[in-house]
């Protein structure tokens, strides 16, 4: 349904479907909604990524995690208190369609492994590197990229303060980028908490909204 | 014939993260990488624009390279 606040609001094709995204232009909308986007791990990275992406306009997700929403999650995961023992991908699929109740979701509550990922993630433009082993996200970037995708990853999100560290770093020739400090490790005495995992999520969304519109990363 | 060599191993040039850097022949990447600190597990590397799998760390580095890595660290 049509807010009607939108000023190139074409009454025309796809007038039934919900726009949310008035400051884009038709053709800027229909990328977004056409792209498919990849995301390995639906925690405290993936889940706030996937909120942003589906606010932006991007509409087919390929979501994959294994867990369960715990009680340590809400500290900074999009997930609420009620769902606490659902599968992740399950309670985010709920929950993105709360935003926009129409939305093309793959949601896969499985392992992503070094075998797998391209399986997964092949159909994908982008895939979101939002896992939280170093082990993990290390295997995910040397096979997507192998596989020639687009890998837009996260590295360095532990802690508190330091906002200007936070930086996105471009490699493999724009086809891997990663955002973060890449160097405060959570493993190390760095505790994740809402505000720095969720500066980085949205930088992950906003490198793959640009990415799709041309615009610089 | 004998070859006179000025050392062990001679030097050559590449960058390191954008900032140049003199190496001696013959160095693996997985070595310069150890010598600044970054431990296999946690580290992903490109030279000339490729990512690295496990087994190209071991790959000896060239002159003119252009090597950049950085630290994959826990939390998501």
């Amino acid at each position: 349904m049509r807010s009607g606040l939108s000023p190139e609001a074409d009454p025309g094709e796809g007038a039934a479907e919900m726009e949310i995204n008035p400051y884009l232009s038709r053709e800027q909308r229909a990328i977004l909604a056409n792209a498919r986007i990849g995301i390995a791990g639906a925690g405290g990275l993936g889940s706030n990524c996937a909120m942003h992406l589906v606010r932006s306009g991007i509409r087919h997700l390929v979501i994959a995690d294994f867990d369960r929403v715990s009680e340590s999650n809400l500290n900074r995961q999009f997930f609420f208190a009620d769902q606490i023992g659902r599968k992740k991908v399950e309670a985010l699929g709920v929950n993105l369609l709360r935003i926009v109740p129409e939305l093309d979701l793959e949601l896969l509550a499985e392992e992503v492994t070094g075998g797998n990922a391209v399986t997964l993630f092949g159909a994908c433009d982008i895939v979101i590197e939002a896992f939280d082993s170093a082990a993990a996200k290390q295997m995910l970037i040397r096979t997507m990229t192998a596989a020639g995708k687009t890998v837009v990853a996260a590295s360095g999100i532990g802690g508190l303060g330091r906002s200007n560290a936070l930086r996105l770093h471009r490699m493999a020739g724009g086809k891997l980028y990663v955002a973060g400090d890449l160097e405060s490790d959570v493993a190390g005495g760095f505790d994740p908490f809402s505000p720095r995992v969720g500066i980085v999520a949205a930088m992950q969304a906003n490198t793959v909204i640009a990415l799709l519109l041309g615009e610089e990363p | 014939m004998n070859k006179i060599r000025k050392g062990a191993r001679d030097g050559m040039k590449i960058t390191f993260n954008g900032t140049p850097q003199e190496v001696a022949d013959g160095t693996a990447v997985a070595e310069f990488l150890a010598g600044r600190g970054f431990k296999p597990a946690e580290v992903v590397a490109e030279i000339n624009g490729e990512i690295l799998n496990a087994e190209e760390l071991g790959r000896v580095l060239g002159e003119g390279d252009a090597l950049n890595a950085f630290r994959v660290v826990a939390g998501g």
